[in-house]
């Protein structure tokens, strides 16, 4: 059980702020932060799946502030496949699409 | 739900505590070279695996004599002491977090933990003194002294996310922390009896009977983190807090604070609403609350909180950084209506509601032992026995934990069982002890959760003969919870190796005998297996315990501590308070039928869970009351242990419907404790004293992730339990 942190940076003169590292690693006995360290708040969200299963926050994450947990089960609650499974995710917040990252999990 | 839960949950004068014997130093060289010996050889038995396969295995996977205690095992390490000198315990005790070596875990773990220092040397602390998990420092002083500790919360936020207590994101209904958008975690639990802002901490010091107000033992204090702060602010607040702490009694009241400090903390005074000022008000306006910063309402901001309380004449309960513990031990005055403290083995521990759990399961817990070394008391009269005979007692304090680093017990598929039960930081240690040496054993269950019980076996089990005395650990009870037991029941026969067994909260002094024959000895857990090692070598110490005649019985009573008078036995008391009962009850919530979500059951006492400014119990001050408490708990099956801060109480009647078919009515004299394990279906009677102190305090269930999730009540004691001053106190809230 630990904390797996994914920062949230963006270069100097990037049009688009990164997730780092990506991919992530994180086992199904992990809790997921995502710190953001860009100017602009972000929202992870996974890419699969309709279900409310698919929102990992309720808000946004502002700038210099860090989001709420994220956990992942055994199976994988949208594709019910066992570990090692990605997982595929993108900041939903308008413009932010082309924000993407992916999370390694394993048992 | 036990299992449900700990699968979710899975001066000052420094001096060491009684400090390692030669024979220890000799065995600890020649556990090095046996396990570089065993490394080269056969492999390394790992720690982890002790408790797993049992001693029988270890010695065959060591390949030692049945009678070698494990190679790999450490020595036991005494905790660093901070001692009180003059009469004044001085010290500063600091909240900090660092990854740390946890025995039983493949990997280091991010820990919040205690850190002690003498005021004199902020930038290095005098514990802990290694990289491991553990306790924090154990304090030591006597009844009469005062305690002066400036308290500082240095966490890092960044390195526990979602453990502010808006840093995250705030749910629909609260402040819970939150995983999944709140499906797996708060699910149904309701801010404020769910986990959360668990880097925000305070002190509670278990066992004491002193104020529960002010700078007392106030567990309605929050701290919250200032990891800004430099050792030159902590210098600051030093020099600051230096006034109270030279008068060494609680602070009346607010403005009994240094002024510099209430600025620091509120701004300048008068406080004005529209002009905010403050550290206090910086940490409002910078809080992250649903997804915004500075956007925080105005009904959870802390400095308003604070404002209120202080024009009305109250403690506020919020504070940033730092925070100054100040109160005398005190002594008892002779009069019948009053208490003493009671010297003997207490503890400290962080009590933020919401956050007990998972800082106890970081390790924020330390041994508070309060002597009476005056000839008849508790500590003089051992001492005096002994070096009668020539002959010195070895005392240790034993600090029992389960350590995790489980983000506020958001476990998601939990695996591999309860952590294991650590003493003082380390795995299965080995306490030395020459044949027949008695010492004294403090021992103090600081573990969220764990149920202790042990028994003493040799290591090689299928030597074990009944009546082969010479291979047997022989021992006394002489305290419990930190109070001594009167003669009556110390010499009883029913006290000679009694069942060693005690609940989260307990605490127990044993005189522990080493038998005449030497080996290894272990003290085997029914649940977690070896927790201790003994190793018994050496000459002859030919030691007896106190009382013990000509014969062997136990008869002389003057070589016993005398009961204090204020200890005597409440021998009438009001019983017409309700019955006060523990119980849950399955949430109704309709669930979407959506991924994983968990479902929890709402702990309960009086069939509510813990609520913001309503006082549960009221009682009047110099009151003897005789309380009901029943365990209800259909659901969970657990002997919840139901602990009350400020004054000990004595149980006069137990009912366990597991082993009675009727009430057990206790005979005097009773024995004191502050917690009690509620038999499951079953209840017990106890009566307590309600003298010296008004205030607000609480009783709940001492398995703290219960008491995080509501199994707790507010109690207040009033000098008029009718009065406006009594209503009041009442405005609180404990998050």
């Amino acid at each position: 059980m630990a904390q797996v942190t994914i920062e949230i940076t963006r270069g100097k003169g990037q049009a688009q702020a990164s997730f780092q590292p990506n991919p992530a690693k994180a086992t199904t006995q992990d809790n997921v932060f995502w710190a953001n360290h860009d100017t602009e708040p972000h929202l992870p969200t996974r890419t699969d799946g309709t279900g409310s299963d698919q929102i990992w926050m309720k808000y946004q994450i502002p700038p210099d502030a860090s989001s709420s947990g994220v956990a992942f089960f055994a199976p994988d609650v949208i594709t019910k496949k066992q570990p090692p499974y990605t997982v595929e995710y993108f900041c939903a917040i308008d413009g932010h699409e082309g924000e993407k990252g992916t999370i390694e999990v394993t048992s | 739900m036990e299992e449900a839960d700990e699968a979710k949950v899975q001066n000052v004068a420094v001096k060491k505590a009684t400090s390692a014997t030669g024979e220890q130093k000799r065995r600890a060289a020649r556990r090095k070279f046996l396990r570089q010996a065993l490394a080269a050889t056969s492999g390394v038995v790992l720690a982890r695996q002790w408790s797993k396969f049992g001693c029988p295995l270890l010695v065959k996977a060591a390949g030692q004599s049945p009678t070698v205690c494990p190679p790999a095992g450490p020595a036991f390490a005494p905790v660093v002491e901070m001692t009180s000198r003059d009469g004044r315990l001085r010290g500063v005790l600091s909240v900090l977090d660092a990854r740390r070596i946890v025995p039983g875990s493949p990997k280091q773990l991010m820990l919040r933990f205690y850190a002690g220092y003498i005021p004199e040397n902020l930038a290095t602390p005098v514990w802990p003194n290694t990289p491991n998990a553990g306790p924090g420092p154990t304090l030591r002083c006597e009844v009469g002294d005062s305690v002066e500790i400036l308290f500082l919360n240095r966490v890092d936020l960044t390195n526990f996310l979602g453990t502010g207590l808006y840093s995250a994101e705030g749910d629909n209904t609260g402040l819970c922390d939150e995983v999944n958008a709140g499906r797996w975690y708060p699910a149904n639990d309701k801010y404020p009896n769910c986990f959360h802002a668990s880097s925000a901490a305070n002190v509670h010091f278990h066992g004491t009977h002193i104020t529960p107000s002010t700078t007392g033992d106030n567990v309605l204090v929050n701290v919250w983190p200032d990891p800004k702060m430099r050792d030159a602010d902590a210098r600051r607040f030093q020099s600051w807090f230096k006034p109270i702490f030279d008068k060494g009694e609680a602070v009346a009241d607010w403005n009994g604070l240094p002024k510099l400090w209430r600025e620091h903390q509120m701004g300048p005074e008068p406080l004005t609403p529209s002009d905010r000022k403050g550290v206090i008000a910086g940490y409002d306006n910078t809080a992250v609350y649903k997804g915004q910063r500075g956007k925080l309402p105005e009904d959870l901001r802390l400095w308003p909180a604070n404002a209120k309380k202080i024009k009305d004449g109250n403690w506020p309960q919020y504070y940033v950084g730092s925070y100054p513990i100040c109160f005398r031990i005190p002594k008892w005055n002779g009069s019948p209506d009053s208490m003493g403290q009671a010297p003997g083995t207490h503890w400290y521990h962080s009590h933020k509601h919401g956050s007990t759990s998972i800082n106890l399961f970081n390790g924020l817990a330390g041994a508070l032992i309060i002597e009476d070394n005056s000839p008849t008391g508790y500590d003089g009269a051992l001492k005096g026995f002994y070096s009668k005979q020539g002959q010195k007692l070895d005392q240790f304090v034993l600090v029992l934990q389960q350590i995790t680093d489980t983000i506020n017990m958001l476990v998601t598929n939990p695996s591999g069982g309860p952590p294991p039960v650590l003493i003082n930081g380390q795995l299965t240690p080995t306490i030395t002890m020459q044949p027949g040496q008695i010492q004294l054993w403090r021992c103090i269950n600081a573990t969220v959760q764990a149920f202790i019980n042990a028994q003493f076996n040799p290591l090689q089990q299928k030597t074990l003969t009944a009546g082969l005395d010479s291979l047997k650990i022989s021992y006394r009870e002489t305290a419990q919870d930190g109070v001594q037991l009167a003669w009556e029941n110390y010499s009883k026969d029913q006290n000679a190796n009694p069942p060693f067994k005690f609940s989260p909260g307990n605490r127990i002094d044993v005189l522990v005998q080493a038998p005449s024959a030497p080996g290894c000895y272990v003290l085997q857990d029914a649940r977690f297996g070896a927790i201790l090692f003994i190793n018994v070598a050496g000459r002859n110490a030919s030691m007896k315990f106190p009382g013990t005649d000509a014969s062997g019985k136990i008869t002389v009573k003057s070589d016993y501590p005398p009961m204090p008078g204020f200890l005597k036995d409440i021998e009438s008391a009001k019983a017409d308070r309700k019955p006060i009962v523990y119980g849950s009850r399955k949430d109704s919530t309709p669930l979407p039928p959506d991924g994983n979500r968990l479902t929890l059951n709402q702990f309960t006492i009086d069939d509510r869970q813990f609520q913001d400014g309503h006082i549960d119990q009221t009682m009047k001050l110099g009151d003897a009351e005789e309380w009901k408490i029943e365990n209800k708990d259909a659901t969970n099956s657990i002997a919840h242990p139901f602990h009350i801060h400020i004054n000990p109480f004595q149980i006069v009647e137990i009912f366990d419907p597991a082993t009675m078919t009727t009430p057990l009515v206790l005979k005097p004299p009773y024995v004191w404790r502050d917690t009690f394990a509620i038999p499951v279906g079953g209840y017990f009677k106890m009566r307590t004293r309600f003298v010296d102190f008004t205030g607000l305090y609480v009783q709940h269930c001492h398995i703290l992730a219960h008491e995080d999730r509501g199994m707790m009540q507010l109690v207040q004691v009033c000098k008029d339990p009718g009065s406006e001053e009594c209503k009041k106190q009442a405005d609180v809230k404990h998050h």
